[in-house]
């Protein structure tokens, strides 16, 4: 199981047409230039680049939010050109969960709600979503929240909740975008410790989007990104405070 | 092998039956010469013989005996036997060539051979003409089915293919995209609670809809309401009808109507699209997502429909108080009926639609991100062609100014579409030229934080301002000078001088010689002749439709000046600059000041009128040319005048008077001898001149009667009579009569007038409406922004007021602009207005001041919305420091 690789790119590219470029002509930008890599099953693997270098758009693609332009993308072993869009969705609300930096949490709905939305949205049984979303609700120490919107909660809260909803379909693989990026130090240890947690003990897979090298040390793997390209890929030693100091060094070279 | 054997026994058997019947066909007798019928051969032979003594008595006339002609024909005809019975033999031998396209090019070229000369010419029967045809037809067939017999095993291999693969993609379809079950309550609770919280802008979404159904319906409901009273059914073919009245102002706010849906549903989409993106990326199935969009737009459809049925029942209740308050009984109101039901219904729909297809790029994009920065992403600013472009839209707004001012133009609406074009170009690329000028200068960052809405939102500013002074133009100028323009048109009597107008011929004397004795009445007689012009109508009817010619009533010049006199006994004549050959003529166009100046003759391109000296030639078409000169001849204007001598009964459409000089009149009133009745030529022979077949003279005397009110009754049953005696005359155009009486105009016009005074009040009204609603929704949909930018502008340290006066100055901008702009072309076109409708410095000034209430009106509307949005704007942005 360790061995499998869940997620697979070959000479991965994504080019994006700058309509509001101030050249008058419209320019292609080549944002991701050939990337290969894989990640296999329980990994928590970090990426991490300058700010433009393509992260955020690497973790579009590989969620299958957004479609590479040339490449080839394998959920699973499986070739996502060959998907339709309803497979995907598929893929996203069942193997998949999300947790974005500004939350996108439904304001309409409440913290329990919110939760659930993927169970929902996958037709779970009622008696199941509500017994899911007490347990994770529970874990990560949002009982207390439970008929509040997120405008009434605090940063950290609301990331909790955004992690309690990435969790609650038991999905595959989390893909992060810099989840504590909105976060003070304190409720951002809280979510690395939760998605520490989530990889070591409930065997999660995390793919990571960060540019915080404290945040990063917790990664198994980080994937350095430059002008859209991996620059060299750290494997993490036993110390974390060493891989940390390695990474604050590969990050002050990029 | 046994499929391909079978298949070539096909072909034969198709060749074999085609060319049979093709080769029995064309020895088949269909040419009818003088004894009877006979074959192709049969013809060329008797010809040879007998010459043109073969042929009828009007084919002898026509056939010119040229026998080489025949003989090429022949010659081709036998070349393409010999092809088809060697193509038949080759078949019954078993030996498929492709030779067929040899017999079809000489039938084809037969075929045209015999359409202009030869054996074209030599018999009168349609079959004739047609013989060739069949066979073309015939061997093009076989040749077809040649071909389909070839291809036929591999599409239908193919077909099948497709049929199993289609099979196959559905079972893959249905295998990859199994979702068993069915959603619970939760998701239906939570769609709910969405939905609840977008209410404030599915309210709006719904208030749009609502409205756009209410004009629907009380537009459709109204003109039927109007259609069974007087002539409103007529008012379609020309004419200022009630119903006309009413389509001409209901179009433009159809269009406003579609305008508005689109900007709402922008508005409404963009942010719904922003809340759903949430659960496309948490991977709603699309069945799921689009039953979601689909239902709240079919919902908001249903209930647009239903509120726009009960508004729009209670608009029409109230119009029909209006009317009934105003005319009484003088007009006969119905109700509306299922088609006003159904055919509101199908207008909405399609309001929708189209709405729905101009914002289809937006349902289309559901990414998370670009959806939550869509409305905060900067607006390309154009760098290109800035000052050309802004002297292409100065000029367009300059030609509609000019063309305007023409009367032939008919105060046109589409130059006001050309006028808005114009100032939108003016907008987007002259104010981007300002503002770029504006950024060079030293003091940009000084005004940086003012104007940044306008740099940063430059394509919606310049939208917002043009669609703004649009709807402000349509409200102030256009729809306001239909409404003044009643106010200040003359008395509906004063229109009328006479009690009846008479279109008569000669041997009517008589008649009005007896009402002269049996009531009294006093009769004038004018010589006159028809006069008729090649278009009657604005429509643009294109090559082949017929056009529908007006009459007019020509008058000499002499006639004029008397029946000035008579109106005015202290008229004085002045020469009117008229020619003896009649090129040049003055016209009177017999309209009030409500109506909108037109033209006598709507020809393409009519600056000069073409006008007939006759009745109307049926067979005449403007594109047409004659071997002789035709009679319907450009001619000059010399002068004009809008006003009323004999009676305003056609509202200048028809029945104007077309004066030419005394010396022309006189050979005017002959003319019809020496014109073909039919297509408008010159008769040159004599002979060809056969009274009542090829010529024919029209009505000869224009009668002018006054009587007292109480014979109006009889005079009118006398002259209905001597109507019927010359309904001929209506047999072209049902608007043209032999007489006209003043009470019933009188009626007419007063209820017109009304109409139309309402009408365009409304429309007035929901211009100025749907403009205050497009500021509400730009300012809506602006709110996140701007609260975040006060946020931002409270931390660098701004002072509230500073704050306030940046967001009153932006909303301000979307009143003083457009009205600027608006001012200059109310006053301009105004002016244009007054020019073209021929009004007295008393009618102008008479009209301002009326005019004056109406603007003063609006724009306190206008200002009063303005200070209150405001208040709202600065109390929902500034909400945290209160």
């Amino acid at each position: 199981m360790n061995n499998q690789e869940i997620i697979k790119v070959e000479d991965l590219t994504r080019n994006y047409r700058m309509i509001y470029a101030e050249n008058p002509e419209d320019r292609e930008i080549k944002v991701l230039k050939g990337l290969n890599f894989a990640v296999k099953t329980e990994e928590f693997v970090g990426i991490m680049g300058k700010s433009g270098c393509g992260k955020t758009t690497l973790l579009k693609v590989l969620g299958l939010i957004d479609k590479p332009t040339d490449g080839t993308l394998y959920f699973n072993g499986v070739d996502s050109r060959k998907l339709w869009s309803d497979e995907l969705a598929d893929i996203r609300r069942r193997k998949m969960g999300f947790i974005f930096q500004d939350f996108y949490l439904l304001d309409s709905l409440s913290v329990e709600d919110n939760i659930m939305v993927p169970m929902v949205l996958d037709k779970a049984p009622v008696k199941d979503c509500l017994e899911k979303v007490a347990y994770y609700m529970e874990k990560f120490g949002l009982m207390h929240l439970t008929k509040k919107k997120p405008n009434e909660l605090s940063g950290g809260e609301r990331q909790r909740v955004a992690i309690c909803r990435a969790l609650i379909n038991d999905p595959e693989l989390i893909l992060a975008d810099e989840p504590t990026g909105n976060l003070d130090t304190q409720s951002g240890q809280i979510v690395i410790d939760a998605l520490t947690e989530i990889n070591e003990k409930m065997k999660k897979t995390i793919l990571m989007v960060t540019h915080d090298p404290k945040m990063a040390s917790y990664c198994s793997r980080i994937i350095l990104l430059k002008d859209g390209q991996i620059l060299e890929e750290l494997k993490r030693e036993k110390d974390q405070d060493a891989f940390y100091h390695r990474i604050v060094d590969k990050m002050q070279e990029l | 092998m046994q499929k391909k054997k079978s298949r070539r026994k096909e072909k034969i058997c198709v060749g074999v039956i085609g060319y049979a019947i093709f080769l029995i066909y064309s020895m088949w007798p269909v040419y009818r010469l003088r004894d009877g019928y006979h074959s192709f051969y049969g013809v060329f032979r008797l010809l040879s013989q007998k010459g043109a003594a073969a042929l009828t008595d009007s084919c002898r006339d026509v056939w010119d005996g040229n026998m080489g002609a025949i003989k090429i024909q022949v010659g081709l005809f036998v070349i393409m036997q010999i092809v088809a019975v060697l193509y038949l033999i080759l078949l019954i031998l078993n030996k498929y060539r492709y030779i067929q396209p040899v017999v079809i090019g000489i039938a084809i070229t037969e075929m045209f051979l015999s359409d202009y000369a030869a054996y074209g010419t030599v018999a009168d029967n349609v079959m004739a003409f047609m013989f060739f045809m069949p066979m073309v037809v015939m061997s093009l067939l076989e040749l077809a089915l040649q071909k389909m017999i070839d291809v036929y095993d591999e599409a239908l291999a193919r077909s099948r293919n497709y049929e199993v693969q289609e099979q196959e993609k559905k079972e893959e379809a249905h295998r990859r995209l199994d979702f068993p079950g069915k959603y619970t309550k939760l998701f239906y609770h939570m769609i709910w609670k969405n939905f609840r919280s977008d209410w404030k802008d599915y309210r709006l979404f719904l208030f749009c809809g609502i409205m756009v159904g209410t004009l629907a319906f009380s537009g459709l409901g109204a003109y039927e309401m109007l259609s069974s009273s007087h002539r409103a059914d007529l008012s379609m073919y020309g004419g200022e009808g009630l119903g006309r009245i009413l389509i001409n102002a209901m179009i433009p706010l159809a269009a406003c109507c579609l305008f508005l849906m689109v900007f709402v549903l922008i508005f409404y989409l963009r942010k719904w699209i922003q809340n759903y993106s949430i659960f496309v990326t948490l991977g709603i199935r699309r069945k799921a997502l689009w039953t979601i969009a689909g239902l709240e737009i079919g919902l908001g459809f249903v209930f647009s429909y239903i509120g726009g049925v009960i508004v729009g029942n209670g608009v029409l209740l109230l119009f029909r108080k209006i009317v009934g308050n105003m005319v009484g009984d003088q007009i006969n109101l119905s109700y509306a009926s299922k088609t006003t039901y159904l055919v509101s219904l199908a207008v909405l729909f399609l309001v929708y639609l189209v709405s729905l297809m101009a914002t289809r790029d937006i349902v289309s994009d559901f990414n998370l991100i670009s959806a939550a920065t869509r409305n905060v992403a900067k607006e390309k600013m154009p760098r290109r062609f800035l000052k050309i472009i802004t002297v292409i839209g100065a000029a367009i707004c300059g030609y509609s100014a000019i063309s305007y001012s023409k009367i032939y133009n008919y105060e046109k609406i589409t130059l006001m579409l050309a006028l808005f074009v114009g100032l939108f170009l003016l907008y987007r690329f002259g104010g981007t030229l300002l503002l770029r000028k504006d950024k060079a200068s030293k003091g940009y960052l000084g005004t940086l934080l003012k104007r940044n809405d306008r740099y940063h939102r430059s394509k919606t500013t310049a939208w917002y301002l043009a669609a703004l002074t649009a709807l402000h133009i349509c409200g102030m100028f256009y729809f306001a000078f239909q409404s003044v323009s009643v106010t200040v048109a003359e008395q509906p009597e004063s229109l009328f001088p006479y009690d009846f107008m008479c279109i008569s011929y000669d041997e009517d004397q008589k008649t009005f010689e007896n009402l002269e004795k049996q009531y009294g009445a006093k009769v004038t007689t004018y010589p006159m002749v028809r006069i008729s012009n090649s278009d009657k109508t604005e429509k643009n009817e294109g090559y082949y439709e017929k056009r529908i010619q007006g009459q007019q009533i020509g008058i000499s010049e002499s006639t004029y000046h008397a029946l000035k006199k008579a109106i005015d006994p202290d008229y004085k004549p002045h020469f009117l600059h008229l020619d003896a050959k009649g090129e040049k003529v003055y016209l009177v166009h017999q309209q009030d000041r409500s109506v909108k100046a037109q033209p006598i003759d709507w020809t393409f391109s009519k600056k000069k009128p073409n006008i007939h000296v006759g009745i109307v030639c049926e067979g005449y078409t403007p594109y047409e040319h004659f071997s002789e000169e035709t009679t319907y001849q450009q001619r000059t204007i010399a002068g004009e005048e809008i006003g009323s001598l004999t009676g305003c009964f056609r509202d200048g459409k028809l029945e104007n008077l077309v004066v030419f000089s005394d010396a022309f009149f006189t050979k005017a009133q002959n003319l019809w001898k020496t014109t073909n009745v039919l297509n408008g030529s010159f008769i040159k022979k004599k002979t060809d001149a056969i009274e009542g077949l090829t010529v024919k003279q029209g009505p000869t005397k224009l009668v002018l009667i006054n009587s007292k009110a109480k014979d109006h009754k009889a005079i009118k049953r006398e002259l209905e009579k001597f109507q019927e005696k010359h309904k001929e005359d209506q047999a072209y155009d049902a608007e043209i009569a032999n007489y006209y009486a003043k009470d019933e105009s009188v009626k007419d016009l007063r209820t017109e007038r009304m109409m139309k005074l309402i009408v365009n009040l409304f429309v007035t009204a929901t211009m100025l409406f749907i403009s205050m609603f497009l500021v509400y929704i730009k300012v809506l949909s602006e709110l996140d922004e701007k609260n975040k930018r006060a946020e931002f502008f409270t931390c660098m340290g701004m002072r509230k007021k500073e704050r306030i006066r940046i967001l009153l100055g932006e909303l301000h901008l979307m009143f003083w602009l457009p009205g600027a702009f608006t001012a200059l072309v109310t006053a301009v076109f105004t002016g244009i207005t007054f020019y073209v409708r021929m009004y007295t410095n008393a009618v102008k000034l008479q009209f301002i001041t009326h005019a004056v209430w109406l603007w003063g009106g609006y724009i306190l509307v206008e200002l009063l919305f303005m200070w209150l949005l405001g208040k709202f704007m600065v109390r929902k942005v500034e909400k945290d420091d209160e």
